[in-house]
């Protein structure tokens, strides 16, 4: 088991480099000026010495691999460098974010687990039922409503009068208050997959012999329900779970943005728009590291849900 | 047990919903929206407008501008001499201005001095640009040169006086002196500058407004400075700019009275907006202009001067802005200064006759158009559903002339359209100040716009107008380079700017300027409280 830690861990090393390189190889490019991105207009006011100074120091008239050994070479100090566009640098940038991200993240996962999982079971344990169409039916719609819609009209109708619930946008200070509206229209997203995930899963053990064998002993539904069919029902609902938080990274953008919430996807689009290099790449790298270590952090908790599994 | 988990669930819930927003009442907070954040607020490096408009109500500089006229008038400078050659400007600080208290720097009734504008103006002087990216502001004072060189330790041009006056010489007269150049700098505290190991992103001046937090992309508070040396004034506790980047977000805000001001309209919503808040609704004419530009230094229109003019007829302004648009614009049909700016019109302007233009196109040696090849015109991406392009597409189609619209992110339309394969592109230009030259010599002299526009004339013109100070004969130059540039048509003007807002019945003495929510004073904003809902 510390071994496979080990050695997964190693590999967190190859990987990060291929994901820097080819997101450098991208970033380099991208076409279109930095300079001139975040000035506009307003770069015939500058003097011509320093733009070009400003270009010089950016490193933005250096060749490809004069580059690229550059910002490699900060990666392994784990240092991520300055923003080209704000004065500040780009871990102070993700330290300031990342929390504000994952903060929205959780409340998310909060709310798919809390709709999704019962649902999932209900709808399994009465197959067939009015209950498991109409789930399924709502799951569907869940799955296929795009979350900028959903965002939009859920601001729409639950933050105005007469139905105003929630404030509209913002994040005061991380308030409960504040968060509950893109929690749930995030979360109500990933909530229908989650359904549709333990719904089949449950399904599938509902017709193991163990839980026959169960059945047979007179065991109480409860037990069998909970013991027998749901945990061993975990496995793919907790894949699909980590896969989510992958995506809620970035589907997290739009809603960051509808919501006025500042997290990192607030940071990385402009960041695009500008081709602040450092931010861009500092921010992807990072989510890409985040992504590895879910990913560890599942396939272990596997053996914690079923003792069968085992690595060598 | 579910049941009961519910319940409690439940009344969480409603315990949440419950709970008041964290405001205080008794205070009274302007709640402006901004977008975009700033990049970081640093008076010397500050290149954009999204840092002048929280740095503005913080920092201050010697004079205010008038927004409509341009004039100086006293603010940290209570007086001014300017010497009979017009080259030596010898200042009087008002006495007894503070800086505002600052967490990390020991000093007790901090005042402004005289040196605090010469460390000021050496800092803006400085040829490192990490340092200052304004140093062409101060180009014109005397012993800059040597300053810069290394050879010597200060700019001889710059003289202390005593604690309160000090004297700027200039190489050559410079009537924009309070507007552009070395009078038109912030003064910052050296201590704040060399103490504050994060003064880019916490600023300190004398200004109305102290800063207090910037949560970034969320909110940035300043709170009224209580000894603020103009007396009675701020009217209001502070300011929250709240970063809203959807304009749609920003309207429903504004409905539910979470802001006090409303900037920016979502698009195709101007006219139901309003119609919806008639009595909330302002507008003015602002400094801003929207343009076609040709590029005029190689190429298609490079050699043909009558097609340009052609198309500048073939252009329905008047249906794109005040019909199609709803208003969002003036339609630009009086030369390339808009309405906001104090100058005349020039005699040459482009009204809408397809006739004219296909008389041109003939002139030209391309009847009905045979012989143009198919024209780009590259369009940056927020401004693709701008519908001057279709119009503009479908007069030149009844010309005989196909028009491709190209559309590419702001980044790459910004590298692209100054090289020489880009003929024809879509853009815009802000003056800072109601002055002709802010407009004309950024756009129209030394090549300096992405059109690589030259004409000896004009520059001479434009020249010439910078060191004449009667107004009169100034408005007379101004008028001849605005004539020959509109001969030369390098570019369609498409609108000029108007600058609209939604303020909330209680908000009183809010006068934003040509430059908008960007450039507005905020002091003299007060809040009519028995009008709060």
């Amino acid at each position: 088991m510390g071994k496979y830690i080990i050695r997964r861990l190693l590999m967190v090393i190859p990987t990060l480099w291929g994901v820097f390189t080819i997101l450098f190889i991208l970033a380099f490019m991208m076409p279109g000026d930095p300079l001139r991105a975040v000035l506009g207009e307003e770069y015939n006011r500058l003097d011509p010495e320093v733009i070009e100074a400003t270009r010089e120091r950016m490193g933005l008239n250096d060749p490809f691999h004069v580059r690229y050994l550059k910002f490699l070479e900060q990666m392994l100090r784990f240092d991520l460098g300055e923003s080209q566009v704000h004065e500040e640098s780009v871990s102070a940038i993700i330290g300031y974010r990342f929390p504000r991200t994952a903060q929205l993240m959780i409340g998310a996962m909060v709310v798919a687990v809390l709709i999704g999982l019962p649902a999932g079971i209900v709808a399994a344990e009465r197959q067939y039922s009015w209950v498991d169409h109409w789930l399924m039916v709502v799951a569907l719609i869940g799955v296929s409503m795009p979350v900028f819609w959903s965002a939009l009209l859920a601001q729409l109708v639950l933050t105005q009068e007469p139905l105003a619930v929630f404030p509209v946008a913002g994040y005061e200070e991380g308030s409960v208050r504040h968060m509950m509206l893109p929690s749930l229209v995030l979360g109500a997203y990933y909530s229908a997959t989650l359904a549709r995930v333990t719904r089949s899963s449950m399904l599938e053990v509902k017709t193991q012999p163990y839980v026959t064998t169960a059945r047979a002993k007179g065991l109480r539904y409860r037990v069998i329900l909970t013991r027998h069919q749901l945990r061993n029902a975990l496995i793919p609902v907790i894949t699909v779970i980590a896969l989510d938080i992958g995506g809620l990274l970035g589907g997290a953008i739009v809603t960051e943005t509808v919501f006025n919430w500042p997290g990192l996807g607030r940071a990385i689009v402009p960041a695009i728009m500008r081709r602040d290099t450092p931010v861009i790449l500092g921010i992807l790298i990072f989510g890409a590291f985040l992504y590895i270590a879910i990913n560890l952090i599942t396939d272990l908790a596997y053996v914690l849900i079923n003792p069968r599994i085992r690595y060598e | 047990m579910i049941k009961r988990l519910s319940v409690l669930l439940t009344l969480i819930v409603v315990a949440v919903l419950a709970a008041p927003a964290a405001v205080a009442q008794d205070e009274v907070i302007l709640r402006y929206p901004i977008t975009p954040d700033p990049e970081h607020l640093n008076p010397f490096t500050a290149t954009t407008i999204a840092i002048g408009t929280i740095t503005r109500p913080i920092y201050e500089g010697l004079v205010f501008i008038d927004q409509s006229t341009g004039e100086a008038s006293p603010r940290l400078a209570e007086s001014w001499d300017l010497s009979d050659d017009l080259m030596t400007y010898t200042v009087k600080l008002r006495e007894g201005v503070l800086f505002h208290d600052v967490e990390g720097i020991e000093w007790d009734d901090r005042e402004v001095k005289a040196e605090d504008y010469v460390w000021s103006a050496h800092i803006y002087a400085s040829s490192d640009e990490t340092i200052s990216k304004h140093p062409e502001m101060m180009d014109d004072v005397v012993g800059i040169d040597e300053f810069r060189a290394g050879e010597a330790e200060s700019i001889s041009g710059i003289e202390l006086v005593d604690d309160y006056t000090f004297t700027v010489t200039l190489k050559a007269p410079n009537r924009l002196f309070f507007t552009v150049s070395a009078g038109a700098i912030t003064i910052v505290p050296r201590e704040a500058y060399e103490q504050l190991p994060d003064f880019s992103n916490r600023p300190v001046g004398t200004g109305p407004f102290m800063f207090v937090e910037w949560l970034r992309d969320d909110h940035i508070t300043l709170v009224a400075n209580p000894e603020y040396w103009q007396e009675g004034f701020p009217k209001v506790d502070g300011i929250r700019f709240i970063n809203v980047p959807d304009a749609n977000t920003e309207l429903l805000m504004y409905r539910q009275n979470e802001l006090d001001f409303l900037f920016h309209f979502p698009t195709g919503q101007f006219a139901a907006i309003r119609e919806e808040f008639p009595d909330e609704y302002n507008e003015m004419p602002g400094l801003n202009m929207r343009y076609f530009g040709f590029k005029m230094s190689t190429g298609f229109f490079a050699e043909n001067p009558l097609v340009r003019q052609a198309f500048a007829h073939a252009f329905n302004r008047e249906l794109v802005w005040n019909d199609l648009m709803e208003g969002v614009r003036f339609p630009g049909t009086l030369g390339v200064l808009p309405p906001a700016m104090p100058a005349s019109t020039p005699e040459t302007i482009y009204e809408y006759n397809l006739d004219t233009a296909a008389q041109l196109l003939e002139e030209a040696g391309f009847p009905n158009g045979e012989g143009i090849p198919p024209i780009d015109l590259y369009v940056f991406s927020s401004a693709k559903d701008e519908l001057s392009l279709p119009v503009l597409q479908e007069d030149l189609r009844t010309l005989g002339v196909t028009l491709n619209i190209v559309v590419e992110d702001a980044a790459t339309y910004w590298d692209h359209i100054g090289q020489d394969d880009v003929l024809m592109f879509l853009s815009g230009w802000s003056a800072g100040i109601p002055d002709p030259s802010d407009t004309l010599n950024y756009l129209f002299m030394n090549e300096r716009d992405d059109t690589k526009y030259k004409n000896p004339e004009v520059d001479a013109l434009l020249e010439q107008a910078m060191a004449e100070y009667d107004p009169e004969a100034r408005a007379d130059l101004y008028l001849q380079a605005h004539n020959l540039i509109m001969e030369d048509s390098p570019v369609i003007v498409s609108a000029y700017s108007k600058v609209t807002w939604l303020q909330k019945p209680w908000i009183e003495s809010f006068e934003p300027g040509g430059g908008g929510s960007y450039t507005a004073h905020l002091w003299p904003v007060s809040v009519n409280t028995d009008l709060l809902p």
